[in-house]
């Protein structure tokens, strides 16, 4: 039997880990070495009169189980009536490493509340679903709002 | 994805059990659908939270699937020469991968450390896993080139050996020639169901029920500070750790362990009591086995063992030492902890060998529970200063020996101390012993439901709390 050459998928492979490496590290050079109040400054301005008050860093740990030690800093805002699910949160990690695990924090933060307001408040339901959550290196943020979009837009723009 | 949270317990979980045995078990009956659904699991599983990495993974699968095929070949072939290249391509892929997510931030940190050069941290997140499964894969490449086992011929059934999301993130691992048989075979019954289920509730209770309440004493320990922390506190901090890092570590396993046994796997066992050990060498033979036995077969047996002069076992032993310890983390404090316990285990073998034979087994043991707790120190330390600070701490260097702090967290935490104390010895094996089989059998029925009840509670009274492996 003949036998088969395994080269050409073994190079393409190693060319795709290789074409891998170069995108994840071009996707997390947005790292900041700014500080949080650097980063979420010029955030904040975008938020509307009344639509959030800031937080303290013990709300945040209440509000997503987060664990401050592994933290640089952090901005929590949200907004104050039990009717609106509106807020959001601007992390800056010691280590990309726990990037991952305040996601997913974030994320079972949003699941809860998507149960809470599902059946009674549509409109904030809705909210929830469209939220954003997004790392970028060693900073995570998180919107739920109206204008999440925009206030992402100068997140990213404050890095 | 953790197994103790309420995502992976009320939807993942069930549905997995109940496609696997509908569609795999009962209308197919057909292995590689059952295969199939475990790997789209696996896969989903993977993905949860942190979706990107699930490509590395993915070619890190195909590229080692296609390259043993070809050292498969080239061996059948008589083609020594093109084997053991493919061999050292394979091994040098997989240990850069591993090198470039692992350790690449921290080579650039010491280089910039130590040439005062302005290099920027690349900030990459630790793919959830990597260590585990690029050695699970390695295992599979070194025992394929050694003769061991034949390449497997199936994408899907090396894809669900790596991916099995039992054990795919923080083990056991798996040796490939362990589980080989069991990709293409295995029988589902209801004993291995029941006692996969009664495994995996036990496996939850120890880490929601103990070590995450271990834990938050160690955690409000950690906050107090070593500068003004007294004997008392600093030993009850980390006699708390001890405890916790048992309960997280085994709980896991035996969560690994016992779903493995629900859908029909047997994996090996990972812990042995390890804090009954009467000495450090005994402490290693209990503790994370997979991990131990991979550094032997794979790197200290290779090396020579110990069947070689004095100075190459001592070098030997401090190679793997040193790897075991660089496998946790890129950190210097595993480093050192590894080298720690390379140097405890040659003193044991090579010095005080004689002397061990003649104490009494408590000082023994005494002696071996400081050994590791000191260990323990250096491992948890977010920082070297940390660890000293605390280690000086422990043996008084420290403002007093007894505080209010302390006798407060000792008495609030007494019984939590006794109760996870005998835990972690073999006092369960032995009430089953004296119950006797049947009856014991009978009281683990009633048992397992409340523990799953009070695991439920922790669960939702709790905060995010992943597991302590998940970092390495």
């Amino acid at each position: 039997m003949k036998p088969k050459n395994y080269l050409v998928p073994e190079l393409l492979l190693v060319a795709a880990l290789l074409g891998f490496i170069v995108w994840i590290c071009i996707l997390n050079s947005g790292g900041t070495q700014k500080s949080i109040e650097e980063v979420s400054a010029p955030v904040c301005l975008v938020l509307t009169d009344g639509q959030m008050n800031k937080k303290t860093n013990t709300d945040a740990i209440k509000s997503f189980g987060i664990d401050l030690d592994k933290t640089e800093g952090l901005v929590y805002y949200a907004n104050d009536s039990v009717m609106d699910v509106s807020e959001m949160l601007i992390v800056k990690l010691v280590s990309a490493d726990d990037a991952q695990e305040f996601r997913t924090a974030i994320q079972n933060r949003v699941t809860d509340q998507e149960n809470l307001y599902k059946n009674y408040a549509p409109d904030q339901y809705a909210l929830l679903e469209d939220c954003i959550i997004k790392t970028s290196g060693n900073t995570v943020f998180y919107c739920t709002a109206k204008n999440a979009d925009e206030l992402y837009e100068a997140y990213k723009k404050a890095l | 994805m953790v197994f103790s949270s309420a995502t992976f317990l009320i939807i993942f979980l069930p549905l997995t059990m109940v496609l696997y045995y509908l569609v795999g078990v009962l209308i197919t009956k057909s292995t590689a659908v059952k295969n199939l659904i475990l790997l789209v699991a696996s896969l989903i599983f993977y993905a949860w939270g942190e979706p990107i990495y699930i490509i590395l993974m993915l070619i890190s699968i195909c590229f080692n699937f296609v390259i043993g095929k070809d050292i498969d070949q080239s061996k059948r072939m008589n083609n020594r020469r093109k084997a053991k290249m493919l061999f050292v391509s394979a091994i040098v892929f997989n240990l850069a991968v591993l090198g470039f997510f692992k350790y690449f931030n921290f080579l650039l940190e010491n280089i910039a450390n130590v040439t005062g050069a302005g290099i920027k941290p690349l900030n990459l997140a630790l793919p959830v896993g990597i260590s585990f499964y690029t050695f699970q894969i390695m295992s599979y490449i070194i025992d394929l080139y050694k003769g061991n086992i034949r390449a497997q011929r199936r994408l899907l059934n090396f894809a669900l050996y790596v991916s099995l999301f039992p054990q795919l993130i923080a083990g056991p691992i798996v040796k490939y020639k362990d589980i080989a048989d069991q990709l293409m075979y295995r029988k589902e019954n209801w004993l291995t169901y029941s006692k996969g289920l009664n495994r995996f509730v036990f496996g939850l209770s120890k880490k929601l029920i103990l070590a995450n309440t271990l834990g938050s004493v160690y955690a409000a320990v950690q906050e107090a500070g070593c500068d003004n922390m007294s004997v008392l506190t600093a030993w009850i901090g980390i006699i708390c750790y001890t405890l916790q890092i048992y309960f997280d570590f085994s709980g896991y396993s035996d969560m690994a362990i016992g779903l493995g046994g629900i859908f029909g796997f047997s994996f090996c066992e990972n812990f042995n009591y390890p804090y009954i050990a009467t000495s450090v060498t005994d402490f290693w033979r209990r503790w994370h086995m997979s991990l131990s036995s991979w550094f032997r077969d794979y790197v200290y047996i290779p090396l020579g063992g110990n069947r070689c002069a004095v100075p190459r076992v001592i070098l030997n032993l401090l190679i793997v030492w040193l790897l075991t310890g660089f496998w946790h983390g890129a950190s210097w404090n595993f480093i050192l902890w590894g080298v720690y316990y390379g140097i405890l285990l040659i003193l044991e073998k090579y010095v005080l060998a004689g002397l061990i034979k003649k104490v009494p087994v408590i000082l023994k043991w005494l002696v071996t529970m400081i050994c590791v707790m000191v260990g323990w120190v250096l491992f948890s330390a977010p920082t070297l200063e940390v660890a000293i600070a605390y280690i000086a701490a422990m043996f008084g260097y420290a403002v007093s020996f007894v505080d209010s702090y302390g006798v407060f967290i000792l008495f609030t935490n007494f019984a939590l101390l006794v109760i996870a104390g005998l835990c972690a010895t073999p006092l369960y094996m032995s009430l089953s012993g004296m119950l006797g089989g049947k009856k014991f059998s009978k009281v683990m029925l009633a048992v397992t439901p409340l523990l799953f009840l009070l695991c439920i509670i922790f669960m939702i009274s709790e905060t995010y709390n992943p597991f302590l492996y998940f970092r390495f």
